[in-house]
């Protein structure tokens, strides 16, 4: 049998329509409900967050005079359960911040608007909740602005568009949590937000002179990895899960794609968003799982397409938060994990789907799920003539695609493995999963477009992405042929020719890069290092200085260019470097080991800069799993400058092991050297 | 629905005498609605010239009925210059005229407006809903009342673009004097009677 979606929503929409009596029957002994006493506490509580003056609603149901000039609207609406906007089912899956009334919540209010929506007594009334004006979460401790409002159009169909807002930000930050503020609430529906750290949207909203640019938003920009930012009307600003703030670099756009309804009036849309920051780095992080469809087709007139798949979870983890999404064809959306044991938990159903009132759901309680766990995914949509949502009228062949009137199929799942230590596993099985979809998506669309150079550096980037760099490097000259004057895409050519050792091309590849963008600062960071790599120091220094002068938070070029200063005996600037680029990336153990080599044979070094030596060079070393030699070998160092010499060579010995399994003999020869040294209890030093 | 309807066309267009109002027994009550001066206007009162009055019920905080201005201006330019005149009615007395001439200017429209406090015409054309329309023949007949088109299927479902257009459909039969082949629909909005009186 198929299932008709229409037809089973009809329902309610016959109760909804037939004839006049709005109000369903009401049993003779059921006491009358008023206002003050029974109703009041429901509004205050499910409505009034929207409902308030200022806020998304169109009108406020604060007080008895507010909600009985919308008392019958109230009771349709609510037994619809169109209102609170809520569509997860209920029992599938329990979520924070549920706005769904309970059965008895909604029979409270048919009864009073069955008596006549009558106030009662106002001693009976709660309190009106007090809303803090503004800002929900605090007082951010940065907001980004519109400089100016977009002019949204008075009607039409909905307007799908995207903003960018430069974040000013003077280094890089944890954020703990964003509030998004649409600044016009009539008009905003809701929001996808990302980051871009390339100028892709940014450019994209350069090409015409109204605020943003038309469309979802563009590939470069995407959510911080593992976390899934949005907005939708009546939701609360929520931090992100203990532990795991994420972390926005200096230089970031934030990219608002909005979906907005015509009001009936031209209304200035001028959206606002707060950060708010912690010191606290985060010590787990989450994976974004994406289950789904990029191939979905589906032929006109189809009313029960269906997609499928499904993840087995490779290390324990919990699902902590969960967003369904698909456009105005999609219709019924199931999710559900299996358990080795056999048993199957529903992760969320949605029984109407409303491209409108779609969300991010956080779980009350993380799912936790074993290794080996199956999640899985079924997604139904109706192309039919019958759907009232459809964009065509005839129906036509409706194919995946980000426009509004393509389809999509996504199941996005936020991931925590259970062990830190598994972290890499899930993310690295996950991202691979991922690629294989996006490539297979992206090489249709290709194959449909095949003289646009943005679908030639979509799949490129994928290759690139997948380790085939000789894939992707072709696709790049591909995209050149078509667009050969496009800095971003040469940038990304050297990265490929680099991954494939072609140093001599790829360096070509970065300073054409350079030459048509003289602010791309990556690229002057690329060239440095790869003339660093080729022995040519002195030709390397400049283009490090101009990366770190249009750049300065570009933590690789301070521990690039810390390196050459150092070789150079220019000790003082090495170490600040140094210092700059562990302020930047705290964990990074290429500083750590740059600054305990520094120490560790500088002639003047004093005891105190010895000993941070000997802690850097062991934190470095933990954090490599003592498997990278240079590490290695400016520990050894750095103990034979404390005078353990024991451990000293106990760790060159492990150098010169891992740099001869590395196959790196001029290194080994080096090592060598300095361990007889060791052996003979005495400390390498330079100048 | 359909014969009652052909003999009011007859009677308009081959007999000329004055026809009976289509709710038999209210007939004699007069209609009176308020202008924003708060002035009586008795609505089913043409001028000679205007062949069909239409009567759009809305509400200042409604949002379908807000979504639809721009609807009611464009079917307003296409329709004023062949003698219809459009007219707003605002049902909800808790909307003074200072709110509705707020409301007026917020969404351009181009048309008079009146108040219905009483709801006297609310009743006359079984209006329920805002946005809501009734089309007056100069005679004084409900042609059409009911929905401006099917935009709207209830609260929470809406098409991309209407697939008719049961308002325009209505006047451009009433001015080519034959029956109006839809002349009662069901509006999508907000309900006149949680309006306070």
């Amino acid at each position: 049998m198929r299932i008709s979606p229409l037809r089973a929503s009809g329902a309610s929409l016959l109760a909804l329509m037939v004839g006049r009596s709005l109000v369903a029957p009401v049993s003779a002994q059921a006491p009358t409900a008023t206002f003050s006493r029974d109703v009041a506490p429901i509004i205050h509580s499910r409505c009034a967050s929207c409902h308030r003056p200022g806020e998304v609603g169109p009108f406020s149901l604060l007080t008895y005079a507010d909600a009985r000039q919308h008392a019958r609207q109230i009771a349709d609406v609510t037994r619809a359960r169109l209102m609170p906007p809520w569509k997860p089912e209920p029992g599938k899956g329990e979520f924070l911040d549920s706005r769904a009334l309970t059965t008895a919540e909604i029979d409270v209010i048919q009864r009073w608007v069955a008596a006549g929506a009558p106030e009662g007594d106002s001693g009976d009334l709660p309190p009106v909740p007090q809303f803090a004006s503004g800002w929900q979460y605090g007082v951010p401790d940065l907001v980004v602005t519109m400089p100016e409002p977009y002019l949204l159009r008075a009607d039409g169909p909905d307007v799908f568009r995207t903003f960018v807002l430069p974040i000013p930000l003077p280094a890089a930050r944890f954020v703990e949590a964003i509030e998004f503020r649409p600044g016009n609430a009539r008009a905003v529906h809701h929001a996808n937000i990302g980051i871009d750290r390339t100028r892709a949207s940014r450019r994209l909203d350069e090409l015409d002179s109204t605020p943003g640019h038309e469309g979802s938003m563009a590939q470069a920009a995407s959510y911080p990895p593992g976390h899934m930012l949005g907005w939708t009307p009546g939701q609360r600003p929520r931090p992100s899960p203990d532990g795991m703030a994420w972390r926005l670099e200096r230089d970031s756009d934030l990219v608002a794609g909005l979906h907005m309804q015509t009001t009936g009036k031209s209304e200035p849309v001028q959206i606002s968003v707060g950060f708010y920051f912690t010191d606290a780095a985060p010590v787990r992080a989450p994976v974004g799982l994406r289950l789904g469809s990029q191939t979905i087709d589906i032929p006109a007139g189809e009313p029960a397409y269906a997609i499928t798949d499904s993840y087995t979870l490779p290390v324990d983890a919990d699902v902590i938060a969960i967003q369904p999404h698909a456009h105005n064809l999609g219709r019924q959306m199931t999710a559900r994990a299996t358990l080795p044991t056999g048993v199957t938990m529903p992760l969320i159903e949605i029984a109407d789907w409303d491209f409108r009132w779609q969300d991010v759901y956080r779980y009350s309680a993380p799912v936790r799920l074993p290794r080996g766990a199956v999640i899985s995914m079924r997604y139904v949509y109706d192309n039919s003539a019958e759907n009232v949502r459809n964009p065509f009228t005839p129906p036509r062949r409706v194919v995946w695609g980000q426009n509004t009137n393509d389809e999509m199929g996504d199941l996005w799942l936020q991931l925590v493995p259970s062990a830190q230590a598994d972290f890499v596993a899930l993310a690295t099985d996950v991202a691979a999963k991922m690629r294989a979809e996006d490539l297979e998506a992206y090489t249709r669309l290709l194959t449909q477009e095949p003289a646009n150079a943005s679908r030639h550096d979509a799949v490129a980037l994928l290759y690139l992405q997948g380790g085939q760099a000789d894939r992707a490097a072709t696709h790049f000259r591909e995209s050149l042929a078509l667009a050969p004057e496009v800095a971003a895409t040469h940038y990304n050519l050297g990265l490929a020719l680099s991954a494939q050792r072609r140093f001599d091309d790829a360096i070509a590849a970065f300073r054409r890069a350079v030459s048509l963008d003289a602010r791309h600062a990556d690229a002057e960071n690329n060239l440095g290092a790869l003339l660093h790599i080729n022995g040519r120091l002195d030709e390397a220094l400049p283009h490090y200085r101009r990366a770190l002068a249009l750049k300065p938070e570009n933590a690789e070029a301070h521990d690039n260019l810390g390196r050459i200063l150092s070789t150079r005996g220019e000790h003082r600037d090495a170490a600040r470097h140094f210092r700059a680029a562990l302020g930047l990336r705290p964990d990074w153990a290429s500083p750590m080991s740059g600054l305990a080599w520094l120490y560790a044979t500088a002639v003047a070094a004093t005891p105190e800069e010895i000993a941070e030596a000997v802690a850097l060079g062991e934190r470095a070393a933990r954090l490599t799993a003592r498997a990278d030699p240079a590490v290695l070998d400016a520990l050894a160092a750095a103990y034979a400058a404390a005078g353990q010499f024991d451990q000293a060579v106990a760790t060159a010995k492990a150098a010169l092991q891992v740099a001869t399994s590395a196959r790196l003999p001029g290194f080994a020869a080096e090592i060598r050297e300095r361990l007889s040294l060791y052996e003979g209890r005495r400390r390498f030093r330079i100048g | 629905m359909t014969a009652h309807t052909r003999v009011v066309g007859r009677c308009i267009l081959f007999i000329g005498l004055t026809c009976l109002a289509p709710a038999a027994g209210r007939a004699a009550e007069a209609v009176r609605v308020q202008s924003l001066d708060g002035a009586p206007v008795d609505p089913l009162q043409l001028p000679a010239g205007v062949k069909a009055a239409v009567y759009v019920f809305v509400s200042v905080e409604c949002p379908v009925s807000n979504r639809y201005a721009p609807e009611v201006r464009r079917l307003h330019e296409r329709f004023a210059a062949q003698g219809v005149r459009f007219t707003l009615v605002y049902p909800n007395p808790a909307e003074t005229p200072a709110a509705i001439r707020e409301h007026l200017k917020a969404y351009a429209y181009p048309v008079d407006a009146v108040r219905d406090l009483t709801h006297a015409l609310v009743k006359h054309a079984d209006i329920s809903i805002t946005p809501e329309v009734a089309v007056f023949t100069h005679a004084g007949q409900l042609a059409y009342r009911g929905r401006i088109d099917d935009r709207y299927v209830n609260l929470g479902l809406e098409r991309p673009a209407a697939t008719t257009h049961d308002l325009a459909d209505a006047l451009t039969q009433v001015l080519a004097g034959t029956p109006v082949r839809q002349p009662r629909t069901q509006a999508v909005g907000c309900y006149v009677a949680d309006f306070a009186r």
